[in-house]
């Protein structure tokens, strides 16, 4: 048992010896370091040329944002983990048609969006939860802000409040929203994922957030 | 009454001024407030009244200052980490969906092996040892390399 486990450490070692050798790109050699700092467009170059650790890094620079933007579509961590999974895998088999001076993150994002609607229409999605459900179910997930007790329990309040009235938007509308404000993607990108114009989205953004407010004002959340 | 032409110009310039003051009232600061975040070009003049406007009143300032606070309160929501089990599960699936070149290079291995251990011509027991052996070992490094990859992929 010893001795199994004793040549499985040293295969390990061997096999990462020999990825960290075997990361030629031209006559560059990288390091995992300087892999993780590289580019998009590397990392994509190096995981159509088979290098899964190059594929790996683009997985873990953007599977947060995947995440977030399609848990905010679906309300469900389940299926937010399922379609995650979806996106990526169709992404990695996709990277072959991805255009090379076209920026990743809207393409991902794209896949997403269209992988998460295609759910939503077969399934129509699962009710939503409320902030304090989704706090609930994933400890993980903090306030991003860390001042005085207070002010923490106000913010709260709010983001509560206003966490409610963006679960009860139309799916697209709740989408552009987040896309926007909780991740701040510029508008072209936002036009570009959702097949809009850009001054249709600037639009609709100013009536969904007016929307809101109206609903806010009514919940008496937001001061008038 | 001031019957001085000078004055009553002075005064009706005035009046005229104050009129198109009134005529900003909350309704055109709402429209320009709309236009204006949905992205239409605005003149330095509406501007300037709408800052004058939003000054003198209460329920315009709070309906700016309200859209303000959603969009500081969206960009404060919590965002939710992504666990390890689910990055390796997607790296899993990813792994899984590429066609293997050593899938395919291992049964001609095998073939190869075959007939070539039947072509050769054996004098003695031995010479059938030590190339079993070699066959052996390299068996034995080929499931250590898979297990470092599960164990691997597992950690």
């Amino acid at each position: 048992m010893a001795l199994l486990n004793f040549g499985t450490q040293w295969a390990i070692r061997l096999e990462k010896d020999f990825n960290l050798k075997s990361l030629l790109v031209g006559d560059e050699r990288l390091t995992l370091r300087d892999l993780e700092a590289s580019e998009d467009q590397k990392l994509i170059s190096l995981s159509l040329a088979g290098n899964q650790k190059a594929f790996e890094i683009l997985l873990r620079r953007y599977q947060k944002l995947v995440y977030n933007v399609i848990f905010q579509m679906v309300q469900n961590h389940e299926a937010a983990a399922d379609l995650t999974q979806e996106t990526f895998l169709k992404t990695y088999k996709g990277l072959a048609t991805f255009r090379g001076n076209a920026a990743f993150k809207p393409w991902l994002l794209k896949i997403a969006s269209n992988t998460t609607l295609n759910y939503i229409r077969d399934s129509r999605g699962k009710a939503a939860s409320s902030l304090e459900e989704m706090l609930e179910e994933n400890p993980h997930a903090e306030p991003s802000s860390k001042e005085r007790l207070e002010e923490q329990v106000e913010l709260h309040i709010c983001q509560a409040n206003l966490a409610e009235a963006i679960a009860s938007l139309p799916v697209r509308q709740r989408q552009i929203f987040v896309l926007r404000y909780q991740h701040d993607l510029p508008y072209a990108d936002i036009a570009n994922i959702t097949d809009e114009t850009e001054s249709s989205i600037k639009s609709l953004l100013f009536r969904i957030r007016e929307k809101l407010r109206k609903m806010l004002v009514e919940k008496e959340t937001l001061h008038s | 009454m001031d019957q001085n032409p000078i004055n009553v110009m002075i005064d009706t310039g005035w009046k005229t001024m104050e009129t198109q003051e009134e005529k900003f009232d909350c309704d055109s600061f709402r429209d320009y407030y709309a236009r204006r975040e949905s992205g239409h070009s605005i003149s330095e003049n509406e501007n300037m009244r709408s800052s004058e406007h939003v000054e003198t009143c209460i329920s315009c300032s709070a309906f700016a200052k309200q859209h303000e606070t959603i969009i500081e309160t969206m960009a404060s929501l919590p965002q939710f980490d992504v666990s390890e089990k689910l990055t390796q599960s997607i790296l899993q699936s990813v792994y899984l969906s590429q066609p293997k070149k050593a899938d395919l290079l291992l049964p001609i291995g095998a073939a190869a092996g075959v007939v070539f251990f039947a072509l050769l011509p054996f004098d003695s027991i031995q010479g059938w040892l030590s190339w079993g052996v070699g066959l052996i070992g390299l068996c034995g490094l080929q499931v250590l390399l898979k297990s470092a990859e599960r164990t691997e992929s597992i950690s």
